[in-house]
């Protein structure tokens, strides 16, 4: 009964904290509406690219017509010279840039080999692949026609031709995201930052509060009412998100949200040690304010979801699991919404975020304690922000 | 007001030595977190993506094909199901990320014309991963089916490899790909993530740094006062972006091909606009916890929202028009290009314009405030700086 009220005494507090229910409540609704809408857009669409036809031959004019008429690109320039090409190239101007060679029609007819060539910027490495790949299979569809043709000219008939050319074909299938939409692969990476963040703020905020009061005694108890406290407002707030994020964005939802909520506690836990030791440091809310903002783009770009955790030097992993948790949270939260990944390939996540919250917890508690209990003490004036 | 301005140089400058909030946030922490972005894309490009194989055709043929991409360094095959089961239950686990299933007798109806079809499955929910995959992967497949297309000629056709050859390549497809040809994912997000975090520093330290209770009552001395705080975050923000763009550059060898001087004058233009945006935030909400936060929200989406990884073009129309009202939009992609494709100064000239313009407006926005901000202490030269540091930080209320 007195932990019933204790923990509706935090939960009128965190009502009554303009910040903190701005935080909690909207934070991860509105950044999901915000980030999602940057990504609404399916694909990478009207590449401004510039066409070279040194042949101008009815063949050359057809494979323009196929640029013209892919919806990844637009024709923004015709040009005479590469030099030309080269100049928009670099000024930004177009994305690629396709070169018709001379005699290009005579020579493909004549089998003297013709080569197309096609330049990319590749400064933006999303733009450079999409317009590559786009331009490969445009030309390579061409290129097995003209082939067909030139085996049929042998005498040989049309569909033998084709068996010829297709000798093998391949099939590619897109698992779990056919699309391969980017608003796809990154709104639950950051949501789950979103979750972060508002738990780091929310939670800091709501002890940084009553510090002394927490530090002075039972201070498990009283920052696991906090947590909770917290924690249901972040977590409804969260799954409010995931919400919209699958009916208003349309992000495909395999996984059970049950284990997904059961990911996400398990982890706004093991954010409470990091909660306490950044309190500890800071000593007050606006620093505490600073420095968990300041963590926010570091720990999404080293938590394994824009470059995967197997790519990066095993030290820097090690180093990146032992100071923060989302390194084993963003990816896997992810992954079991979008591919409904079994519980059982969850476990070993899971059990690395007990592991940090056994290890983490109670040095946080310690250095927190250390720090407030002995401002009580020495009655040191810098107050803690009310 | 030349005494008020360098009174707080002076002043801040003292802040940031005793408190080191300053100089930790606007300095160190970018400089530690571009050590650890560079160490982490240190590897450049994506390989050994984890592959499973299901051959059910184990010919000479079908094994040439997992052959080629065993030797790839893209993919490293650790696994071979025995059925298709198997092989879902790998990708489900995400065990595997790409895989391939060559059908029984392939070899055979290769031979005899057939078409047989090779089934490649990618894990789509890791967009870096499936792209990188998919294009490596088509690049071997095509090499390998242009290959025995010109083996079928040979053979069906009777003609020589020479002409077979010449029949089978009769379009050549060439790419080039320019300022960044091997795709290094650090050249890509390097010189935005490293700059990004220095601006969020600039921005969330400027939120605090007009403190009301510093305020005179003469007009002037506030006028000092505030160009004392622009010229200061300006100047230790512009360090910030230099030094690590020199850390990208001599430490993690991301080439810089343009004019160093170019991206030195648009760090400074950047540092300035999100100072004197900064102060004004801080001039206009006196909460400074609340000020704090509307400077991250609006400052640490930047990257997402500017067309730095999301290209300009893609972006809604929304976005696309509140997209240029920030500094980040016009400094960051250019920087990249200074970088990576030397760009020339004068393709610059539109956004140094458009910063001066940004900057001026802002700055009388926020001398025009502080001329009109109700001031409650007595006109009195107060020398903060004799007081030892300003504790500002001790003020805040939630």
């Amino acid at each position: 009964m007195a932990f019933l009220k204790s923990l509706l005494k935090e939960i009128r507090d965190n009502i009554n904290d303009f910040t903190i229910m701005i935080l909690l409540v909207a934070g991860p609704i509105a950044l999901t509406v915000i980030f999602g809408g940057a990504y609404f857009n399916t694909y990478v669409e009207d590449m401004p690219i510039a066409i070279l036809d040194n042949d101008n031959s009815s063949m050359s004019r057809m494979m323009v017509q196929q640029f013209e008429e892919s919806d990844r690109f637009v024709i923004q320039y015709r040009v005479d010279s590469e030099a030309q090409l080269k100049e928009l190239l670099d000024s930004g101007k177009i994305i690629m840039g396709l070169c018709i060679p001379q005699n290009f029609s005579n020579d493909v007819k004549t089998l003297k080999s013709s080569e197309v060539l096609v330049i990319v910027n590749g400064t933006n490495i999303v733009t450079g692949n999409n317009s590559f790949a786009q331009a490969s299979t445009i030309i390579q569809t061409i290129a097995a026609g003209v082939q067909i043709k030139t085996v049929e000219a042998k005498g040989i008939p049309a569909q033998v031709a084709k068996d010829m050319v297709m000798s093998f074909k391949f099939d590619d299938r897109m698992l779990y995201d056919p699309r391969n939409k980017y608003l796809n692969y990154l709104i639950f990476g950051y949501i789950a930052v979103f979750l972060q963040q508002v738990m780091l703020s929310g939670l800091g905020f709501s002890i940084l509060r009553d510090a002394k009061e927490v530090a002075a005694k039972n201070t498990l108890g009283k920052v696991g009412l906090k947590f909770l406290a917290c924690a249901v407002f972040a977590l409804t707030s969260t799954f409010a998100a995931i919400e919209i994020a699958v009916k208003f964005f349309g992000v495909p939802l395999k996984g059970s949200i049950l284990a997904a909520l059961l990911l996400a506690s398990i982890f706004s836990i093991s954010i409470v040690g990091p909660v306490l030791i950044i309190a500890a440091l800071t000593g007050e809310k606006l620093k505490y304010a600073q420095i968990s903002f300041m963590l926010s783009l570091p720990a999404f770009i080293t938590c394994g979801y824009v470059w995967p955790l197997d790519q990066m030097p095993s030290s820097l992993v090690l180093a990146v699991k032992l100071l923060w948790p989302l390194a084993s949270f963003a990816r896997s939260f992810d992954e079991l919404l979008i591919k409904g990944f079994p519980m059982s390939s969850l476990k070993g996540d899971m059990l690395s975020m007990m592991i940090y919250t056994i290890f983490w917890l109670p040095i946080a508690i310690f250095i927190f304690k250390k720090k407030f209990k002995r401002n009580v003490i020495t009655g040191v004036p810098k107050e803690i922000g009310a | 007001m030349l005494k008020s301005f360098l009174n707080t140089i002076g002043n801040e400058w003292n802040i940031m030595m005793k408190e080191k909030m300053i100089l930790i946030v606007i300095l160190m922490i970018p400089i530690a977190v571009n050590f650890v972005f560079g160490v982490e894309f240190s590897n450049d490009q994506i390989r050994n993506i984890p592959m499973a194989v299901l051959d059910m055709d184990n010919s000479s043929l079908s094994r040439m094909v997992t052959q080629q991409f065993i030797e790839n360094e893209t993919f490293s095959v650790r696994y071979y199901p025995k059925n298709s089961d198997e092989m879902k239950r790998l990708l489900d686990e995400s065990r595997a990320r790409v895989g391939m299933i060559i059908p029984k007798d392939f070899g055979k109806e290769v031979k005899e014309l057939k078409s047989p079809t090779v089934l490649m499955l990618y894990d789509g929910s890791h967009i870096s991963l499936a792209s990188t995959a998919k294009v490596k992967a088509s690049e071997i497949l095509m090499t390998l089916k242009a290959g025995t297309f010109i083996k079928l000629l040979e053979g069906k056709l009777n003609l020589p490899k020479d002409a077979a050859e010449r029949m089978a390549l009769s379009i050549k497809f060439t790419s080039r790909t320019l300022y960044n040809p091997a795709k290094s994912f650090k050249y890509f997000f390097n010189p935005g993530l490293a700059t990004a975090i220095v601006q969020t520093g600039i921005a969330l330290m400027t939120a605090v740094a007009i403190r009301r209770e510093e305020l005179q009552r003469s007009r002037k001395k506030r006028i000092g006062y505030v160009l004392g705080k622009a010229i200061f975050y300006s100047v230790l923000g512009t360090i910030s972006f230099i030094i690590c763009i020199l850390i990208q550059n001599k430490v993690f060898d991301i080439p810089f091909r343009g004019s160093f001087i170019g991206a030195v004058v648009l760090s400074t233009a950047l540092a300035i606009a999100v100072t004197v945006f900064g102060l004004f935030v801080s001039l206009v909400i006196s909460n400074k916890l609340l000020a704090t936060t509307v400077n991250a929200v609006l400052f640490i989406p930047n990257m997402i929202i500017v067309g730095y990884t999301w290209p300009y073009i893609s972006l809604p129309k929304l976005y696309q028009i509140v997209a240029p009202c920030f500094p980040f939009y016009h400094y960051v992609n250019n920087l990249r290009n200074l970088f990576l494709a030397g760009e020339p100064l004068n393709f610059l000239i539109k956004d140094f314009e458009w910063f001066g313009i940004f900057i001026s407006i802002i700055l009388v926005l926020l001398i025009g405030a502080i001329c009109l901000i109700k001031v409650e202490e007595p006109d009195e030269d107060i020398e903060i700086e004799e007081e030892g540091v300003y504790n500002g930080f001790s003020e805040i209320t939630a």
